[in-house]
């Protein structure tokens, strides 16, 4: 009885240890095939949505550098970073939000406090948030990976975010450049001896730029506005038309810190489609308080 | 005697259905994985009533690892989704991953052995086919040592060591799939280094 008892319980624990996990039956079916899911709903009945074969593995991005952003909670210059790495060029120019395989840079925003990720930063103290942490990439050709090369507690501004960290990419680069190109092997504008048909371009880890292409990717800088030094004497002619010279100083004056506040990041207290409504109001004002000479009109 | 021979046979049944591994200290020092045990834990393939959960456990360690709370969720009701436990295909992955916008690689037959390095070499973890009809989470390949290291969710704390010859032997007995998220990799904890203080 006692070995029946047993019996049973070989079976039963055989059979529990069976209890297919995995459907191996539609592995097979499938047979070679990648699908890549993109995270969004499709039309399941479309087969050229549902199943897409890529077979080749993607790029190597081992070379790329890594961004983190670690924010908390509640942190309005934390948001005011993640909304401006939306749109903004310079910090685009690192990397993309939502699109991993264009970026220059792997980006990750975290959130202190989240215990599925704070384990990652035991070694790091935090003075302030956003906090931003640059790392060198996973290929090794730029030292340790866990050397943090660029670290800023708080928002300083998207420019001056992105070329702080590129500043700091270079200093690194710089101190490991040998190193660096015997991973990287010459460059591609070697002259020499050609091979007798057209190479391939090498992968892509190797062609990336050294640095993210930030110069033609920034919208050109407006010029800026001239100082009004015709209301200088205005002002000091004094009557009714001092006035309009205080105007004027006073306008440069807010031109000149909206700009400035600009470029820090800041929150502009006129939206750009009104100020440029302004704008057009004082060239209006402008010409019709100083109409060109008549040399001028013919000179034009 | 005989009730230490009977519990003896007994424990040798269920340890047949056990893929033999080496297990050792996690060696290498640039892991494609590299989730703390304590975390690994929440993931052990133990949830009473809802039967054997491996791929997810497998697939949410990868969400922990990439930072991708839909996907390290999944074996739980969150805002991401409702809990996804029970055995697995291929299809059911692809599904409840549109679901929740899980962005992903659902690789099946002979690719999976160029996905599975691409994943290790570009610092990614992947939920993988290792054993009959079971999923675990690979964690990185170690050249040193040719071995491939791998975290199984029935003894989330341990790190299993595969000779490639094993290795290729437990995939292929678990039918050539497995599943990578399409999610920039993590990077190491960073420390701080004078390392512009090159004297």
């Amino acid at each position: 009885m006692r070995y029946i008892a047993v019996a049973f319980l070989m079976v039963a624990s055989s059979a529990m240890a069976k209890t297919p996990q995995v459907d191996i039956s539609e592995v097979i079916r499938r047979g070679d095939m990648v699908e890549h899911v993109n995270g969004i709903a499709q039309n399941e009945n479309d087969p050229k949505n549902r199943l897409i074969e890529e077979m080749a593995v993607p790029e190597d991005d081992s070379g790329k550098w890594f961004v983190s952003v670690v924010s908390t909670p509640g942190c309005p210059h934390c948001e005011k970073l993640k909304s401006d790495w939306k749109t903004n060029e310079y910090l685009r120019s690192l990397a993309i939000p939502g699109d991993p395989h264009k970026s220059w840079a792997h980006l990750a925003f975290y959130t202190k406090g989240d215990q599925s990720q704070d384990w990652r930063w035991k070694n790091i103290t935090f003075r302030g948030y956003p906090t931003i942490i640059v790392q060198p990439p996973r290929s090794g050709e730029y030292g340790p990976v866990s050397d943090i090369v660029y670290l800023h507690a708080g928002y300083p501004g998207p420019e001056k975010l992105t070329r702080g960290i590129i500043d700091a990419i270079k200093l690194r680069i710089s101190t490991v450049t040998t190193k660096a190109m015997q991973i990287r092997g010459p460059p591609d504008n070697v002259v020499g001896v050609d091979p007798p048909w057209d190479i391939q371009p090498k992968p892509d880890r190797n062609t990336r730029p050294l640095l993210p292409r930030l110069v033609p990717d920034v919208p050109p800088k407006e010029a800026p506005a001239p100082f009004p030094g015709w209301a200088i004497p205005t002002l000091m002619a004094g009557g009714p038309l001092a006035w309009v010279g205080i105007a004027a100083l006073a306008w440069f004056g807010f031109t000149q810190i909206r700009e400035w506040r600009k470029r820090q990041g800041d929150k502009l207290l006129i939206n750009d489609q009104m100020m440029a409504m302004l704008e057009s109001l004082a060239k209006k004002f402008d010409i019709e308080r100083d109409p060109p000479s008549p040399t001028e009109e013919k000179k034009k | 005697m005989k009730h230490a021979l009977q519990i003896a046979m007994l424990i040798a049944s269920m340890a047949a259905f056990t893929p033999a591994a080496k297990t050792a200290a996690y060696s290498i020092s640039n892991p494609a994985f590299n989730v703390p045990a304590n975390v690994r834990e929440w993931f052990r393939n133990n949830f009473p009533g809802d039967g054997g959960s491996c791929v997810q456990c497998s697939i949410g360690m990868c969400g922990v690892d990439q930072n991708i709370p839909a996907a390290s969720t999944l074996l739980w009701d969150t805002r991401y989704g409702p809990r996804e436990r029970g055995g697995s295909w291929p299809g059911r992955v692809a599904k409840y991953c549109r679901a929740r916008g899980i962005k992903i690689y659902n690789v099946t037959g002979k690719p999976t052995w160029d996905w599975m390095r691409w994943a290790v070499n570009t610092g990614r973890g992947a939920a993988i086919g290792v054993g009959t009809a079971h999923f675990q989470t690979l964690v990185g390949y170690d050249n040193a040592s040719a071995k491939w290291l791998v975290c199984n969710n029935n003894s989330p704390q341990k790190i299993d060591r595969y000779s490639d010859k094993a290795f290729r032997r437990l995939h292929l007995a678990s039918g050539q799939w497995c599943v990578i998220l399409d999610a920039p990799p993590h990077p190491v904890a960073p420390v701080y280094r004078e390392w512009w203080n090159t004297k």
